[in-house]
């Protein structure tokens, strides 16, 4: 009978262990009737085996009545202890689900209040900080960090609230390259990635794979928009009760709604930006347009005066005295107006009016010939590298301008270095895409030659980035710049069909990128160089036509010394009247292009209708597309531009009057 | 012979412990289950005591007694783990 008492006594054992288990309930939780409940049933139990035992015992059989009743009582205590548990597990439930439902609340709360924000604030950093504050404002969160990472899974912006020292610990290790796998994995997922106590990274900060180090993250997921990702929001909360796991869900749906809102309003920030951006350029580029006009305009007016000076000028030369005041005098004129020649053509090419004579060139020969100036024309402090890729394709533009569009980027460059530094001017091949176009207005996809003159001097700030290439606009003493190079060079580039960009900060250097357009042909051999010859004349009749009377006077002047028989006239009126007046008609209409009421070519319209073999020579101040637009289909050799010198008038007039009949006219 | 008490007792456990069982399934408390199995050992119990009373009664009066003793121990385990999930989460509460 020893093992019947012993089985007994394990029964007993246990249902005193229980008692004492079930005393030590806590009412709040459990319920008092369900302790009661419970401690009834034990008892029943109770009574059964110390009867059991005590019959085997040998001790009495008194207490078998007892333990019947017990064993009656039993099943039903049973019954209705765990009904009793029943009830309180669903009135736990409910006030879970209360709590769930003012908890979600909260989020949705806290997603309002982000809404709100989204719309008004326009600065990602601010957007992002004051996103975390609100979601740890509630109840909900205890910390909350939000972290934006780059093409390269750098970390652009972060932002917390909460708990934030461990988390700015997971900030420091995605800057060095170590992204959480937690955040590798939100970031490859569509939905927020819940993260279970028994995934999160190893406690122990030594531990060499512990990046986050109990940073505490049970939420994370991707803020996004139309698949891009630009980062991650994280939130951690308190330990949770095991009967809330199921509020985790819904909280995930509404965080992954969070941060697609925030998504998209940083993909409106961008877009902000970028149209900010175009905006800015394109009323750069309108002031540019605008002053190029301006400049354009004056350059014109200027080089009428220039014409009458300089012809008069040489006309004057020979005829003075070998030395003396009058020859001194009209060779200091002379130089005077070649200086404002060349402040016109600078001024053109600003406003990209400049008569360009392209030709196909290999970048890396230019710049090999290049160094060799620039070596002799820089100071001895300033070190001078020159690289040119070895494949280096070729560009079509006009080789003069190039130069000294060069020439003027090394200048500025040395006067950056007033204490020495090194100059690098390095040319390579680049293939630009489309959104190179989308980001700079004035670049256009395809392939490139770039040309990056770059230097280590004193750099700009922004204001005078922005205006490095307005014309007259210079940093320089007075006396030491015209403020024009820079605007040349934007404007020859521009006008090659390229783009020309700069990149500086005070104190790092300056960086001049041009991109000129790369051509698919063979370099264009050197042209031979011309024997000067004597002014040619002749004896036929030549009809001038030129509204500024000093211009007119000089042409008729210039071509009755040739020996020419020349009528002037003011304007299309007056030249129609000569032209049918005349007794023989001429054989040549010298005209400017444009004139007020009829221009030049309209002019040559109307005579060339009643003489077909009258030849046509224009002159004007505009060159390059203003002056092709006004004489498009005409012979090119037709426009003698303006500055000209008496000498070129004559030779443009001889090899028109030796030409054929231009069939535009016909 | 058959003792009408227990008789009766194992008359009443019966269609108790069906309600019981289903019951059961539906509370997910922590120890619950524990004391379920308890209650169905007990059950065993009051019928190994009416089967000793017809046939092979040194065999059910062994089964009766472990079955006993199994009740004791499955009910001391399931309580224990059911206190200690009240005072988890009445400290939860108390925290909140």
């Amino acid at each position: 009978m020893t093992w019947h008492v012993a089985l007994d006594a394990v029964a007993l054992a246990g249902i005193v262990v229980a008692v004492v288990a079930v005393l030590r309930m806590r009412a709040r939780r459990a319920g008092g009737v369900v302790r009661w409940l419970l401690l009834a049933t034990l008892a029943a139990y109770l009574f059964i085996a110390g009867a059991n035992t005590v019959e085997h015992l040998g001790l009495t059989d008194a207490l078998d009545p007892f333990e019947d009743y017990a064993e009656i009582l039993f099943f039903p205590f049973a019954l209705f202890s765990l009904y009793a548990l029943w009830v309180q597990q669903e009135l736990l439930r409910r006030t879970q689900a209360e709590r769930l439902a003012e908890h979600l609340n909260q989020v949705l709360r806290s997603i309002q209040q982000i809404n709100q924000l989204i719309v008004r604030e326009v600065d990602r950093q601010s957007l992002l900080t004051q996103s975390c504050s609100i979601l740890v404002e509630s109840p909900s969160f205890s910390g909350a960090w939000a972290v934006l990472l780059d093409d390269g899974r750098r970390v652009t912006i972060s932002a917390e609230a909460g708990a934030t020292e461990q988390l700015r610990r997971v900030a420091e290790a995605i800057d060095q390259g170590r992204l959480p796998e937690c955040i590798e994995r939100a970031l490859g997922a569509q939905a927020t990635v819940r993260i279970a106590a028994a995934d999160r990274c190893p406690p122990d900060p030594g531990a060499t794979d512990a990046i986050c180090s109990s940073c505490g993250v049970t939420l994370v997921t991707r803020i996004g928009h139309a698949g891009h990702a630009y980062g991650v929001l994280a939130v951690s909360h308190e330990a949770r009760d095991p009967l809330a796991a199921d509020a985790e869900k819904a909280e995930a749906e509404l965080l992954g709604e969070l941060a697609d809102d925030l998504g998209l309003a940083l993909h409106k920030l961008a877009l902000e930006h970028e149209k900010e951006e175009a905006e800015a350029q394109f009323r750069q580029a309108q002031k540019m347009e605008a002053v190029g006009r301006l400049a354009g305009g004056l350059a014109h007016d200027l080089r009428n005066q220039l014409t009458v000076i300089n012809g008069y000028s040489d006309l004057l030369l020979p005829e003075a005295p070998a030395e003396g005041l009058w020859r001194e005098g009209l060779e200091e004129i002379r130089k005077a107006a070649q200086g404002s020649e060349h402040l016109v053509r600078r001024l053109l090419a600003f406003s990209r009016k400049q008569e360009l004579h392209p030709e196909v060139l290999d970048v890396g020969e230019l710049l090999r010939e290049l160094q060799k100036t620039v070596s002799k024309t820089v100071r001895e402090d300033v070190q001078v590298s020159v690289h040119a890729a070895e494949d280096l394709g070729r560009i079509e533009a006009d080789r003069g301008q190039l130069d000294q569009a060069l020439i003027n980027l090394v200048i500025n460059a040395q006067d950056a270095m007033p204490n020495g530094g090194t100059l690098a001017i390095e040319a390579s091949n680049v293939d630009l895409d489309a959104s190179c176009g989308e980001a700079h207005q004035e670049m256009r996809a395809g392939p490139h030659v770039l040309i990056a003159v770059s230097d280590t001097g004193v750099g700009m700030d922004h204001a005078t980035r922005e205006h490095c290439f307005d014309p007259f606009f210079t940093t320089k003493e007075v006396g030491k710049g015209t403020g024009l190079g820079l605007s040349m060079v934007h404007g020859f580039v521009r006008q090659s069909g390229g783009a020309v960009y700069v990149y500086s900060e005070p104190g790092l250097g300056t960086t001049f990128k041009l991109y000129m357009p790369r051509v698919d042909k063979q370099k264009t051999p050197p042209q031979a160089a011309q024997a000067v010859e004597p002014r040619p004349g002749g004896t036929e009749t030549i009809l001038v036509v030129e509204d500024e009377e000093s211009v007119r006077r000089l042409a008729v002047s210039v071509l009755r010394r040739c020996g020419y028989t020349v009528m002037g006239a003011c304007g299309a009126d007056e030249a129609v009247a000569l032209f049918r007046g005349a007794s023989a008609g001429p054989h040549l209409l010298l005209t400017d292009v444009i004139m007020p009421s009829v221009s030049g070519p309209e002019l040559a319209d109307r005579l060339t209708a009643e003489q077909p073999d009258l030849k046509v020579l224009y002159m004007s101040g505009y060159s390059g597309p203003s002056a092709d637009r006004h004489i498009a289909g005409r012979r090119p050799a037709d426009l003698l531009p303006k500055p000209f010198s008496p000498d070129q008038l004559a030779r443009a007039v001889r090899r028109a009057l030796d030409g054929p009949v231009s069939t535009s006219h016909l | 012979m058959f003792q009408q008490s227990e008789l009766v007792c194992l008359g009443l456990a019966v269609p108790l412990t069906v309600p019981i069982v289903l019951l059961a399934r539906d509370v997910r408390l922590p120890g619950v289950r524990l004391l379920v199995a308890a209650a169905i050992a007990a059950l065993a119990a009051t019928t190994f005591t009416v089967a000793e009373d017809i046939l092979w009664f040194p065999v059910f009066n062994a089964l009766e007694h472990a079955s006993y003793a199994a009740a004791g121990v499955l009910a001391a385990v399931g309580c224990r783990r059911l206190a200690a999930w009240s005072r988890r989460a009445d400290d939860k509460e108390a925290a909140r």
